[in-house]
Parts: C-alpha cells; sequence; structure tokens
C-alpha cells in the first residue's frame, strides 16, 4: 500500500515513550496558525525551497525538465507555477536547497526503516510514532504499518489531531499502544479561529477513546495570548475524562518560519509573546 | 567548594603559562612555568648549557647514564617555589628544552647509523604519499600506581638497589640502567626534601600542611589522601617534564585508589569532607593549568571481581567536585557496566548532558575482550588500566606504543595509480586489501628497526623503575621490561575508506555513472571538469555510519582486514594491538592526499576517528551508532571510541535520561568500546562562533580530546556547526 509522506525522525525522544522513530504523513485537515510543519498540511507533493541554502551552482535549471528554475548569477528563481515536482533538482542539489515534500511510499518501505531502530526501542521502552499532518487521514495506510510493527513486537503511537470519522479511529485502535492526542481549545469557537474547524468532533472522540479505554498522552501547544490561559481549564478537563497521563504543554517556537518561505507561503506565525 | 579555592583559580591557570600570552596547546611540553622562588634554581639558559655540558663530558657513556645525569642536575637546579595560591610545588617542565637535546638528536642518530634502507624509504615515502606517519612513541604509559602507594619513593630505590644488588652477570647498558635509575630516584627524595624545606621557610597552615607531606613522602609511603594526589602529581611532574614519557592516568583508578586513604583520614579526624573537596580541586586544576590539548586522563569506577561495583563515596566526590570547579582538564573516563547501579548511572549522564567532560568506556566488552586476547584472569581483567583517551592495558604489566599511524583510504588512490584497471567492483576492492596489505605488513617489518632500540632515545627511568618486571628483566619497560610489551597500529579514517569504496563501486561499476578511466581523469585533476561527477558521489547513500546496507557491509570487511593484523608478533615479545581514532591525522593525511571518488577534494580532511566524513551523517545518532558497530569496536585491543553528537533538546528531562541510558545500553550490548556523548546545538556553536567572549568555556569533545570550540580555527569550527546542524533535534 502507499502512503505520503515527508519524512522520518528517528531519535525522537518528545513523540511518547523511549527513543522513537516517527513518520511524518502529509496532508491534514487543519489549518492551525502555529503549525510548525506546514510542509505537512496539503495532502499535494510540495517543493520547498530554502533561498538562503542555494549557492546559485545551477545544476537545478541545467536538469528540470519543465524549465521551472533560473539561476543567473545571483538572479535566481523558482517557478512553482510550472513546476511539475519531479524531484530532480532536489536530487542534485548538493546543499539541499531544493527538497520534496510528500513521496508515495510503499508502506513497506515505511517498515523497513522504522524496524531499523528496534534496538533502540526495545532498551528505552519505545517504539515507533504516526504522525503527520494528521496521519489518519491515510489511516488504512497506519493499519498496515502498525500491523506490522504489532507483529515484531513493537510499540506503536499515534499522533492525532482528533478531526477524523469515528470509523477510523475504530479502525486503528486494535493497532495503536498509545495516543498523542492533541487539544487546542476548549472553546468551538476559539478552536475555530486557531485551526480553521471547531472542535467538537475532536473532544467526542477524545472522550470515545477514553472511553475505550486507550492509553491517551495529551499534547497542547501553549500559544501566547490564544490559549495560554486556559492550561489548568484543560488539565481538569483531561482528568475529569480519567487520563492519568498529566497534559503535555508544548512550548511554542516560531523556527518554522522559514518553512512557511521555502514553500511559497507569506503565512506569518504568531510572534513569541 | 571553597571561597579560598576559586580566589586561587586565576593563579592556578596561570602556574604553568601566562594565559594572556600566546600559548600552543599542540606543542608537547610547551607548559612550562616560571618565577621560582628567588634563589632556589638557575635560569632556563643555565640549565640548557649545563646539561649541554653534561652530555659532552660523558658522551662516552651509555646514553641512559646520559640522560640520568642531566636529569639528576635538573632535579637539583630547576626553581622551585611553594605558593600561597597552591596545595602543590612549582616544579618547571623542561620538556620543551630538554627534548631537542637528548630524544630529538638521539633518535636522529639511531635512525642515521642504525636503520636500514627500507625503513627510511618506508617511513619517508609512504608518509610524503599520505599513507603512513611513524615516530618512536613514548606516549600510554602508567606507572605502578598502586606500588608507589604501597612503598612510596624510597621504596622503589630500594627495590631498584635490591635488584641492582641480586643481578648477576650485568652488560655495560644494564649496569648502566640500574645505576642511573637509583641516581635519580634519590635526586627525586632530595627534591622532596628541598620542596619541604622551602614549604617550611613560609609559615602558613597550608604550607605547613604541604612540608609534613612532602616529608612523609621523602621518608616512606604516602600515609594520608592527600599524600597519595602530592605522589601522583610528582611522579606526574618528574615523569612527564623531567623523563619525557606521558604519564597517562592520574591513579589506576582514582576513586579506588583513594578510597582507603580517605576513609582512614576521616576516621582518624585527620580531615573532613570538605577539606578533601579542596585538595581534590587544587589537584585537579593543575592539568587545567597545564592546559595541553589532548588533555589529562583520569579514571573511575568499573568493577570488582566479585561482580559488585567499583563506584563507591570518592566517585562521587570526584565526579560532583570535577562538575562543581566547572573545567575540562584533566578528562574524566568512566567505567560502566552490567554492575554499575542505575542511580551512578543517572549521575554521570545528568553530568554529561550538563557538559561535563567524560568518555565512558563499555568495561564488560573490554575486560572480556582482554581474558580471551591476553590470557590474563579476571581478577587482571577487571583492574584493567586506560591508559590514554581509550586506550587500555594490563595494569603494570604492559607498555604498549604507538609508532604507526595508518590512513585507511591511501589504498584507494594506489589502486588507481596502477595502469591495470580492476573488471569488477570485487577486483577492486581486492586490489585496495592489497594495497593495505602491503601498508600494514611494511609497517611490521619497517617498525621492528626502530623498536629494537626504544631504550636508546629515551630511556625511562621513573616508569621503568617502578615496574617490577622492568627490574627482573633489566630492561626499560619501553624496551621489553613490562610483561606484555606491544606495538600499535592506529588507524584513521575508517569512515572515508568506505565512502570511497562504495563510490568505486556505485558511480563506476553499478551504475556506470562514469567509466574507471573517467573517474581515475578525475581524481588526477581534482574534479576540474568533473563537477557532476563530484557531486554525484558526494550525494550518494551509501556512505559510512548511516545505517545504510552497502556501506555498513563494506565497514565490516574493512574493518576485519584491520583487525585481522592485531596479535602478529612484535620485536619486543609482544603483539600488535591495533585502534580506530585518528588525533589530529586526518587532517595530516588530508593535506597529502589527492582528491578521492568519495568525492572529497585534494588537502580536503578525511574522517575523524570512527565518524563519518563531515557532513555525510544524515541519519543520526541511532544509525551512526548501528553502523559503528559494525566494527566489531570491543576487539579493538588498544581501543575504539564512538563520538555521538546529540542535540541538546533530546537529553532533556527525564525523557531524555531514558534516551541517553538506552543509547549507551546498546552500545554496551552490541560490543561497544568506549563512547563520547556530545551535547550541543548549532545555535549555541554559531553564537560562540559570534561571541566567542560569551563562551569561553564552551568545550568540544571529540573520542577522548577536549578542545575549547574557540581555540579551533574558523574552518574547524564551521565543521562542527555543519555536524550539529546534522543531527536531528
Ligand atoms: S541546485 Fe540547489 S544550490 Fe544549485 S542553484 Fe539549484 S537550488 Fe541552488
Ligand atoms: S521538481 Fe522537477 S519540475 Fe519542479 S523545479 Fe524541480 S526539476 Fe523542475
Amino acid at each position: 500500500m502507499i502512503a505520503k509522506i515527508t519524512d522520518y525522525k528517528r531519535f525522537a525522544v518528545h513523540d511518547g515513550d523511549g527513543i522513537r522513530t516517527t513518520v511524518f504523513f502529509k496532508g491534514c485537515p487543519l489549518r492551525c496558525e502555529w503549525c510548525h510543519n506546514p510542509e505537512t498540511q496539503s495532502f499535494n507533493t510540495e517543493m520547498g525551497f530554502f533561498e538562503h541554502k542555494c549557492t546559485r551552482c545551477g545544476v537545478c535549471a541545467s536538469v528540470c525538465p519543465a524549465g521551472a528554475q533560473t539561476v543567473n548569477g545571483e538572479a535566481r528563481k523558482f517557478d512553482r507555477e510550472i513546476c511539475r515536482k519531479c524531484g530532480k533538482c532536489a536530487e542534485n542539489c548538493l546543499p539541499k536547497a531544493m527538497t520534496v515534500w510528500g513521496r508515495d511510499t510503499d508502506t513497506e518501505e515505511i517498515c523497513r526503516v522504522l524496524l531499523e531502530d528496534r534496538d533502540f526501542y526495545e532498551t528505552s521502552g519505545g517504539g515507533i510514532t504516526l504522525s503527520g499532518g494528521e496521519c489518519l487521514c491515510q489511516a488504512d495506510a497506519c493499519v498496515e504499518i502498525m500491523k506490522r510493527m504489532k507483529e515484531e513486537g513493537i510499540s506503536t503511537a499515534v499522533d492525532t489531531c482528533g478531526y477524523v470519522s469515528r470509523e477510523t479511529l475504530d479502525k486503528v485502535i486494535p493497532y495503536t499502544d498509545m495516543f498523542l492526542y492533541d487539544i487546542k481549545h476548549l472553546d468551538s469557537a476559539k478552536h475555530k479561529e486557531g485551526t480553521g474547524v471547531g472542535n467538537e468532533r475532536i473532544l467526542e472522540n477524545l472522550e470515545y477513546l477514553a472511553k475505550c479505554g486507550c492509553k491517551i498522552e495529551i499534547r497542547m501547544p501553549v500559544i501566547p495570548g490564544y490559549n495560554d490561559s486556559i492550561t489548568e481549564d484543560v488539565s481538569e478537563y483531561v482528568a475529569s475524562l480519567g487520563i492519568e497521563r498529566p497534559v503535555k504543554f508544548l512550548k511554542y517556537h516560531n523556527l518554522a518560519q522559514s518553512k512557511y518561505k521555502a514553500l511559497g507561503s507569506d503565512h506569518q506565525m504568531p510572534p513569541l509573546k | 567548594m571553597t571561597e579560598a579555592f576559586f580566589a586561587d583559580v586565576p593563579f592556578l591557570r596561570g602556574k604553568y603559562h601566562k594565559v594572556d600570552e600566546p600559548f600552543d596547546s599542540f606543542d608537547r611540553f610547551a607548559y612550562h612555568g616560571w618565577e621560582g622562588a628567588a634563589g632556589t634554581g638557575i635560569s632556563d639558559e643555565e640549565m640548557i648549557e649545563a646539561v649541554k655540558d653534561v652530555m659532552k663530558k660523558n658522551v662516552h657513556r651509555p646514553r641512559v647514564y646520559q640522560k640520568a645525569l642531566c636529569e639528576k642536575y635538573i632535579l637539583e637546579h630547576s626553581p622551585i617555589d611553594i605558593n600561597e595560591h597552591d596545595k602543590f610545588p612549582l616544579f618547571y617542565s623542561w620538556g620543551r628544552l630538554l627534548r631537542p637535546l637528548m630524544w630529538v638528536t638521539w633518535a636522529r642518530e639511531n635512525e642515521a647509523n642504525k636503520l636500514s634502507e627500507f625503513y627510511r624509504d618506508y617511513r619517508h615515502s609512504m608518509a610524503k604519499k599520505g599513507a603512513i606517519a611513524m615516530w618512536g612513541d613514548y606516549d600510554h604509559s602508567i606507572p605502578d600506581w598502586r606500588l608507589l602507594y604501597k612503598v612510596g619513593f624510597p621504596g622503589i630505590l630500594e627495590n631498584v638497589q635490591i635488584a641492582h644488588r641480586k643481578a648477576a652477570d650485568l652488560t655495560e647498558k644494564q649496569e648502566a640502567f640500574f645505576t642511573s635509575m637509583e641516581m635519580v630516584w634519590k635526586s627525586l627524595i632530595d627534591l622532596c626534601l628541598r620542596f619541604a624545606g622551602l614549604a617550611k621557610t613560609k609559615g602558613t597552615a597550608r604550607a605547613e600542611r604541604e612540608a609534613e607531606s612532602l616529608y612523609r613522602l621523602a621518608a616512606g609511603a604516602p600515609k594520608t589522601a592527600y599524600d597519595v594526589l602530592m605522589l601522583i602529581y610528582l611522579f606526574f611532574m618528574i615523569g612527564e617534564s623531567v623523563d619525557l614519557t606521558q604519564v597517562r592516568s592520574l591513579g589506576s583508578g582514582l576513586d579506588h585508589d583513594l578510597a582507603p586513604y580517605y576513609e582512614a583520614d576521616l576516621a582518624a579526624g585527620r580531615t573532613t569532607e570538605e577539606e578533601f573537596r579542596e585538595d581534590l580541586s587544587y589537584f585537579l586544576m593543575q592539568w587545567t593549568g597545564i592546559g595541553n590539548y589532548w588533555g589529562q586522563p583520569l579514571y573511575l569506577g568499573g568493577t570488582n571481581p566479585d561482580g559488585t561495583t567499583k563506584f563507591n563515596a570518592v566517585s562521587h566526590i570526584i565526579l560532583d567536585t570535577y562538575r562543581k570547579i566547572g573545567i575540562y582538564n584533566p578528562k574524566i573516563q568512566i567505567k560502566v557496566g552490567k554492575s554499575t547501579p542505575d542511580s551512578v548511572l543517572t549521575e554521570v549522564l545528568d553530568a554529561i548532558r550538563h557538559n561535563t567532560s567524560i568518555v565512558l568506556i563499555c568495561e564488560d566488552n573490554v575486560r572480556r575482550n582482554m581474558e580471551k586476547v591476553y590470557g590474563i584472569t579476571p581478577e587482571e581483567a577487571c583492574d584493567f588500566d586506560v591508559k590514554g583517551c581509550y586506550e587500555y592495558a594490563v595494569r603494570a604489566k604492559e607498555t604498549s606504543t604507538a609508532p604507526l599511524y595508518i590512513n585507511m583510504p591511501y589504498g584507494v588512490l594506489a589502486v588507481f595509480e596502477d595502469e591495470a584497471e580492476p573488471a569488477t567492483y570485487e577486483e577492486f576492492e581486492k586490489a585496495y586489501f592489497e594495497k593495505m596489505g602491503k601498508v600494514y605488513s611494511d609497517g611490521i617489518k619497517a617498525i621492528p628497526e626502530l623498536e629494537t632500540y626504544t631504550d636508546e632515545p629515551n630511556p625511562t627511568l621513573f616508569y621503568s623503575a617502578t615496574i617490577s618486571a622492568s627490574l627482573e628483566k633489566k630492561a626499560d619497560a619501553y624496551q621489553n621490561g613490562t610483561t606484555y610489551n606491544n606495538t600499535s597500529f592506529v588507524n584513521s579514517g575508517i569512515g572515508s575508506a568506505v565512502d570511497c569504496l562504495c563510490a568505486v563501486k556505485i558511480l563506476i561499476y553499478d551504475k556506470k555513472i562514469c567509466t574507471y578511466a573517467e573517474m581515475k581523469d578525475a581524481l588526477k585533476k581534482n574534479f576540474e571538469g568533473y563537477e557532476s561527477l563530484r557531486r554525484a558521489a558526494l550525494l550518494l547513500p551509501e556512505k559510512f555510519g548511516n545505517g545504510n546496507p552497502l556501506a555498513d557491509e563494506i565497514t565490516e570487511r574493512v574493518a576485519d582486514f584491520a583487525a585481522s593484523f592485531q596479535g602478529t608478533p612484535n620485536v619486543r615479545g609482544g603483539f600488535w594491538k591495533m585502534t580506530v581514532h585518528s588525533a589530529r591525522h586526518f587532517i595530516i593525511f588530508g593535506s597529502r592526499m589527492g582528491a578521492t571518488p568519495d568525492g572529497r577534494l585534494a588537502g580536503e580532511e578525511t574522517s575523524k576517528n570512527s565518524s563519518p566524513v563531515i557532513g555525510m551523517d544524515r541519519n543520526g545518532c541511532t544509525a551512526l551508532m548501528r553502523s559503528v558497530l559494525r566494527t566489531k569496536p570491543y576487539r579493538f585491543t588498544e581501543g575504539h571510541c564512538l563520538d555521538c553528537m546529540l542535540h541538546s533538546t533530546s537529553v532533556e528531562g527525564e525523557e531524555g535520561m531514558i534516551a541517553m541510558k538506552a543509547m549507551l545500553k546498546v552500545y554496551m550490548e552490541g560490543g561497544g568500546s568506549a563512547v563520547q556523548f556530545n551535547v550541543l546545538s548549532a545555535d549555541t556553536l554559531k553564537q560562540a562562533q559570534k561571541e566567542p567572549e560569551r563562551f569561553s568555556n564552551l568545550q568540544i569533545r571529540v573520542c577522548g580530546w577536549n578542545v575549547l570550540f574557540n581555540d579551533m580555527c574558523k574552518e574547524e569550527q564551521d565543521t562542527y556547526i555543519l555536524r550539529a546542524e546534522n543531527i536531528a533535534e
């Protein structure tokens, strides 16, 4: 089965217990203002261009079949409109100024990569984490991967925003050892303001998972001026669902701004304060 | 730590060289010291003249005797001091001034008179090509500290005298060996008395305590923990800076060695924990003051023969004191293994993640391998010494020299130099191993010429006298005076070698991106006109240290090949050992080597230690660890160290601690030998580059070497930044 993913992260120590390898799936139904993985939002393959890394060597222009790359001394243009996203430029770019985000990858191949670090999972009580984007938008691929991991005795985690159907959840529950579940706001209107969608379905799904006895870690990105005043309320709410693990509050940073630029987007991440 | 100590830190930092004057920390024995108390000794110029004179008058005598006469003169005439800001005496390092007079001159004479054409050719022509580097080696020795504690300086002198009396039919050289040792050890005892006498004139409580300790050392064995520290310090200074042999560990497990003395001191009310910590602080600071680039190691921890841990109260005190005074030289190695309590591991790893300089030795693997290779008892194996950054030896019974550095990628270029074109990759690899095989076997043939005369350029009078076997065998410990007189290869650039072989396989034979002739031409032209070939080479995923299957297979074969030369007999009655590291030779070799198929340009550095080529570690520390384990580090009897960079955010908090422990466990269980975690972030490094004043203490640790970040040149700094950028957050 094919999944569209952007990247792996090995030696991930903040995506569940122990040392883990995390896979980032492409595509997400939310559009959080503060998103630090903007390259995973769109369901389509995208090209990233990090202009500050470009040495103006001109190789991309010489290999591009579409004529989308212009390198003329310091003058440098990347025309997204006509780019075919074939990835040839990225393959040949030494300083990695060009990157392909979103490769159709066989779940077999994903499993192969995930299994590489199994020694580290075993000694640290770690495992693998499916993240994104919203990995559950590609739930069948998730099931396929996690099934295989379970056969190998490897612990699995799903990092989700929860904005998915009940059916989707039912599909993955049997193979998921832990849910890393995001809460962004308890107020639906505010939620919509920050993410583009209301929070009803998200909270319903969370309550459902809790009722099913799933192991859950709630994670909350703390955005100054947006939700930093409700952290205690969130903790209380989570406790009321019988979820024992304390909420993990993630400190906001805007280090992803350069990725927005690389995507050709002028979105401004919220300021730090 | 006490306020008094911190107030004395500026003095201690300036004790051996003026901190505000340029000091080349790479220059051997460059630390010197100055301004002894008035009237206590003569000037540098006078000393040099006097030494020259002694040598001239005795030129017909065995070198060992000439050296002893010089040492005696130095010990008697060197300026000394007892300073109120210190707890240890001041003694000059004479190494920088003495080495050219004796060692260097004698080594040249030897080379001219005693070494064959073959040796000279191998040494010079192969070095020019960047294939090898060789020299007579007097590093990496550790005296029999435990014997020193037991009998003291006078006891060692007595041992020498007894052995001398008992020995019959001595040759002229052997006779001189004993007479010389007697002479210099007497001088050392006299020096203790000279120090003590000066201390007595000071009239402070601190100097009085110093005097008492020095009188005790002049009379017999050390009695207190402070005496033991004093003994180690004095032996170090005399061993290194007069006898010109590295004293490569402070104690044989400083915690283990000090504990009984400290406990007895406490029980007798002679000291307090506070005072002991202060003594330790002054002791450790001596090496901060000396400030050599390669740092002074001492090791802690380990396992007792009954399987219990050697960690004790003193281990904690040393570690904690070290952290509190915030220094990085001396550097600490810690033997960790199955017996190490979890709480100790937490303490040690926590120190590491807070930028404390520690190399972790996977002692179970090292121990087991030593038992097998040397046939020693488990008791002896438990006691193995760490005699360098991470080199190992049987305690008090082994001297292993490291006279030969080998540049592993060299063989690849040597194959291209031949007319013949290998038809397949397999043939290419075979030819590579043949070329390297010749480098190794010629080395094995050449080095004996040098090592037949190890005791000639630099006879070792202080070290040898502590080694019982040396007295029994009537031979210098560096010659064949120890039980295990071994020699080791130092293998540099495994990462580059593997990358080159991968590039040849993929670019020429598998994907046929270029022909053999084109690659040959490209290398000759330093890739000029072959830019796209070079880019293809650099972009290959088949690189050492990334968990790449092809690269890992080749890694295994290259490591197996190198390891196969271990155990070959040497000329000193021992055998060849091997270590995988490069000190600074990755730069030297690189500067002498043309472009290589992995895309490296002529003159650029090769890979360092067991690290990937700079910028080529793309898959993070877990992949690196997996790949490095394919070399089977434990089997390299002379040592092997993995340098693992971790991002500061990935080792934070409880999760970070679990991750660090898991990393270490995987490495230990997978057959690792030593590992050094370097916790940093690229941002910090960049900041440090911009604002050197604010980061004057930021240190970089790579496989046992500690350097202040700001001491590195811009290029070296950039290299580290690049590596740090490649590690995942
Ligand atoms: S190949 Fe990369 S570095 Fe070269 S011009 Fe294109 S984007 Fe820039
Ligand atoms: S992805 Fe393909 S079409 Fe687009 S710029 Fe790169 S080479 Fe050209």
